[in-house]
């Protein structure tokens, strides 16, 4: 019994997950004492119930990273409960579609630990992926001033998430091969699709995510510097060329210059947040949803108000330890694919919440891309738990290798006694 | 709830947020330093993790002595830059000299960078050459600048089989000169045990000393710990086949052991020449 009790209190595991878990059932049993619904004791109970489906039994299946789960299983449910505390329909959805997410984690962790020839479904993704990004163009519909919606059964699908996770694998596979032409013309023929559908965010994503992948794979600073100083060349030309990148530059700049009109969203976010203070206004008070998109782009403005600076700061070292944990993860793959895969995906996940991050507190102009795991919808949240799948994927094989390393060192060592 | 009730407390419960997710960030950090020095440990055990095999120098220089034995990555670039994964401080041998990966199935592909050039096992290899028709497996020889290398790997990777030099390996089988040495040797190398008579022929050995001593437990009420032995610990050994297995005399060394290393001189690329015709 007290050997129990000991172990319990070492097991980092689980000292994480029962604080993430007591963190969610208190919140929403906040929100539920405020109108006495049950959806949200629901939630009080489910939330905590799908954490320990996450944390404490996936591992079972595989050797998982444990640290990386509790931290993606935190990230989700605090997006489900600051929406629930925002706009509760989009919460249940969140929640459907957190459920999702963790199948699609799932499902990848497999691909990547099963698949040990990567040539077919490289080759396969790659027309389909590019047919992906087309069908915006054709059937979609424009939101925000971007085409990159398109509408299959009733359900909004964003294939430039989809497409993210083919990018990875596809980039990665050629570069590992040393393969320069075939990853480059993928690469171009994604950001042209993307320019088309004016969806600069992810286009700025996509081109960062290759520049730097294409860094650790060859360590080749000159051409990288070379990739850089044409990015900063485009970038300066849209500036040149297009109306809306200068006035978004100019937002930034000032956002009071027009506070109510073209600066209004940032204004908004930037008065959130100072009205939050250190602590926050408090869950469920305040008024969140005077900012313009508080449930995508704008929710770390949300978190900040709700819940103050001091764990608008926590949440950063949260993505902080994720990404820390992805590059030890890389640095450790046996294989340049699987390093590549894991670079690429942790570069994906750190370079997107940048972006959202520092448009939101007025760090760097605002590009449209949604927070990972914590903004609503559907295709964002699980096109971010499967870039943790491919992550934990890489991270299950290391561990096999680690393993079947000790396994050959004690062969060894008992062939020498024998 | 009455609004006034809910917001005190709610306004109560904001400290109790901002004190878990600042216990969350210690733990997760705290994991993370724990997990590392748990990896460091573990490793320092396992000094080959990650390691397909090694590269013994058959022909170096004063910074990379013959006989050195250097690990060898399953992916990196072999040059003489101390940042390169395989270094090679030899004259001859460029910054970063050769890329290679292991594949299974297939051996230790090498990518010569553009202008340099490598000799596997009398092919000359350049970055234009099909350079994975070439793969280096067990006992493959590489020619780098000046250096002469020979790759082992380490048991249990799939490669190609390719029979390599006959007569190198003949040359590797110890006392293989020495024909005077009768059939007692033989014995030995197969068996992989002393023979009996060794044991009266060493001056050293005591008659009752036995050869390895157990750790004795200690009749003691207190428990002792029980450490694992040096062996149990566990370092892995390279794939030697039966001719190369380190061979130590039981009785006191001659004067002039077998140094397989020092055999070797620099070859002529067109010709080899048995070591015994010279």
């Amino acid at each position: 019994m007290k050997s129990e009790k000991r172990s319990f209190r070492r097991d980092p595991g689980k000292l994480l997950s029962s604080a993430v878990k007591l963190f969610f059932f208190s919140a929403f049993l906040l929100l539920g004492l405020k109108d006495y619904a049950w959806q949200a004791f629901a939630l009080a109970l489910a939330v905590p119930a799908m954490i320990s489906l996450g944390v404490n039994f996936l591992p079972r299946l595989f050797p998982a990273d444990k640290l990386l789960l509790s931290l993606t299983n935190f990230l989700c449910a605090l997006g489900v409960l600051v929406l629930y505390a925002t706009n509760p329909a989009y919460a249940y959805q969140q929640a459907l579609y957190y459920g999702v997410g963790l199948a699609a984690m799932v499902v990848c962790i497999y691909l990547v630990r099963l698949i040990k020839h990567w040539k077919i479904p490289v080759l396969l993704l790659m027309p389909v992926s590019l047919a992906l990004l087309v069908l915006p163009l054709i059937i979609g519909r424009e939101t925000n001033g971007a085409r990159n919606w398109f509408y299959v059964g009733g359900i909004s699908v964003q294939p430039s998430e989809i497409v993210k996770l083919s990018l990875l694998l596809i980039i990665s596979y050629f570069m590992s091969r040393r393969k320069l032409l075939p990853w480059l013309i993928f690469a171009v023929g994604c950001l042209g699709l993307l320019m088309l559908q004016k969806d600069l965010g992810t286009a700025l994503m996509y081109y960062g995510v290759t520049l730097m992948l294409f860094y650790a794979s060859s360590n080749n600073l000159l051409l990288t510097g070379v990739g850089l100083a044409g990015g900063a060349g485009a970038a300066v030309l849209g500036y040149k060329l297009f109306a809306h990148v200068k006035r978004r530059v100019a937002i930034w700049q000032n956002p009071w210059s027009d506070y109510d009109n073209a600066g209004y969203q940032i204004v908004q976010s930037l008065m959130a947040i100072a009205s939050g203070g250190l602590f926050g206004v408090g869950l469920g008070l305040g008024s969140p949803r005077t900012i313009p998109v508080y449930h995508t782009d704008f929710i770390f403005a949300v978190i900040c108000e709700q819940f103050g600076l001091i764990f608008g700061l926590c949440v950063l070292l949260m993505y902080v330890a994720i990404i820390w944990r992805g590059a030890t993860t890389a640095m450790a793959a046996r294989t340049s694919f699987h390093g590549l895969l894991a670079m690429g995906a942790t570069l994906m996940i750190g370079l997107q919440t940048f972006v959202i991050i520092g448009g939101v507190i007025k760090l760097i102009p605002l590009t449209g891309v949604t927070m990972p795991f914590v903004s609503y919808g559907g295709t964002s949240l699980v096109s971010s738990m499967c870039l943790v799948g491919l992550l934990q994927g890489v991270a299950s094989l290391n561990e096999d290798d680690l393993n079947e390393d000790t396994r050959l060192a004690m062969l060894g060592s008992q062939e020498d006694m024998a | 709830m009455p609004e006034n009730i809910y917001e005190i407390i709610s306004l109560g419960a904001r400290y109790w947020f901002a004190f878990l997710g600042l216990l969350i960030v210690w733990r997760s950090f705290s994991w993370l330093r724990k997990d590392r020095r748990a990896k460091h440990r573990r490793l320092k055990h396992l000094p080959d993790a990650g390691m397909i095999g090694e590269m013994v120098v058959l022909q170096g220089s004063d910074d990379l002595p013959e006989g050195t034995a250097i690990p060898v990555p399953r992916a990196g670039v072999l040059g003489f830059l101390r940042t390169c994964d395989v270094v090679v401080p030899v004259d001859g041998v460029a910054g970063k000299h050769i890329d290679f990966s292991f594949q299974d199935g297939k051996g230790l592909l090498l990518f010569p960078l553009r202008g340099q050039s490598c000799v596997v096992d009398d092919t000359e290899l350049t970055h234009r050459s099909k350079t994975k028709k070439h793969p280096m497996c067990h006992g493959s020889r590489l020619e780098v600048g000046d250096a002469v290398l020979r790759l082992r790997l380490f048991a249990g990777l799939d490669t190609e089989y390719r029979p390599l030099y006959a007569d190198e390996q003949a040359h590797h089988m110890p006392f293989q000169d020495d024909v005077t040495s009768d059939w007692q040797d033989a014995a030995y190398i197969y068996h992989q045990e002393p023979a009996p008579w060794a044991e009266q022929q060493n001056p050293w050995l005591q008659e009752d000393q036995p050869y390895y001593e157990e750790p004795v437990q200690q009749d003691s009420w207190v428990e002792q710990p029980v450490y694992p032995t040096y062996q149990q610990q566990g370092y892995r050994q390279p794939y030697r086949p039966p001719y190369q297995q380190p061979y130590q005399q039981p009785w006191p060394q001659p004067e002039e052991p077998f140094e397989p290393a020092q055999a070797r001189q620099k070859q002529s690329r067109f010709r080899r020449r048995r070591s015994h015709e010279e």
